[in-house]
């Protein structure tokens, strides 16, 4: 039954001439989306790495709080820029791989591209349901806390 | 009943099985994304309205024994009451054609009905037609912001 119904789709629905118009839009902004986050995870990497934390006095312990913080900035714009690349290189192969299949009408390449947004999808989902954890597992431990606090 | 479809031509791309199954597990993902997104829009635009109606309390208290206090917590809560319900708004529609996008490709795919598929990627396109202009605006008020803040720090400097 779901052979029959791939079989049957086959030749059924394809990309006409509305869905490839689409999908040539979707590619151009799709690949602004990508460029775009690439340049500000890398302005904001530089910033973090040579911006200069200023602190108001120049005390021993005021020194130590501006390192730590800029440690923590380098850290934290670092770590996002990974994950934000990893994203972003899966939504720019999509549409490298998209367009070519579109401009020579290959069904390979447009599926090489499929399976990138399809990829770029999952990632991000993954990674919602990550935080989601996180934040819920975060308010049970303060609920819990409360609570604990709360009978004595 | 007879699926809604246009047959295309044999030699044009055609959504065949894999392409049909990475466009479902994309609709299926695109489509979690925009509901937790519609829950968040929801969540912002709730915390909004409690940060504003709570400035406002507060503002209430002090406006008798603190007056600049009071009208400080009065301009912070309709700063944050406007900025979280604008957030809001502004993250629901990519939201709301991210849904459009995953459900009306799994419609499309489970029926074989070309229209809905063309929709399907009228609203990813729209999706990411939203996202790049509020990316672009967002780079640019990055670089605006870089730029003033040289400005600043050179004059503070000299």
């Amino acid at each position: 039954m779901e052979n029959e119904n791939q079989l049957d789709s086959f030749f059924k629905i394809s990309f006409d001439a509305d869905a490839r118009e689409h999908l040539k839009t979707i590619v151009l902004w799709a690949r602004i989306c990508a460029i775009c986050a690439f340049i500000s995870y890398t302005i904001a990497l530089i910033v973090a790495i040579f911006g200069k934390t200023v602190s108001p006095t120049y005390s021993e312990q005021s020194y130590q709080v501006s390192s730590n913080l800029k440690t923590w900035t380098i850290a934290s714009a670092l770590i996002s820029g990974i994950i934000g690349f990893a994203i972003n290189y899966f939504l720019y192969r999509f549409t490298a791989e998209a367009k070519q299949g579109l401009d020579v009408v290959d069904q390979v390449k447009l599926n090489d591209g499929l399976i990138n947004l399809k990829t770029y999808f999952k990632i991000i989902g993954v990674l919602f349901l990550i935080v989601l954890i996180i934040v819920g597992l975060v308010l049970l431990f303060v609920i819990i806390g409360s609570l604990g606090r709360g009978t004595y | 009943m007879e699926p809604n479809s246009t047959p295309g031509n044999l030699f044009d791309l055609q959504i065949d099985a894999q392409s049909n199954g990475h466009l479902f597990q994309a609709a299926k993902w695109a489509k979690f994304l925009s509901v937790v997104g519609f829950i968040c829009c929801g969540l912002l635009a709730v915390y909004g309205i409690f940060a504003g109606i709570l400035f406002g309390s507060i503002s209430r208290n002090y406006n008798d024994s603190n007056p600049p206090f009071g009208a400080a917590a009065n301009l912070g809560g309709a700063f944050v009451l406007v900025f979280a319900v604008a957030g809001a708004v502004l993250y629901f529609f990519p939201c709301l054609y991210l849904f459009r996008f995953g459900s009306k490709m799994q419609t499309a795919l489970r029926n074989n009905d070309q229209n809905h598929l063309t929709n399907s990627f009228g609203n990813l396109k729209s999706f990411y037609k939203f996202l790049g202009i509020l990316t672009i605006i967002g780079l640019a008020l990055f670089f605006l912001e870089i730029i003033f803040v040289m400005i600043f720090a050179s004059r503070a400097v000299y």
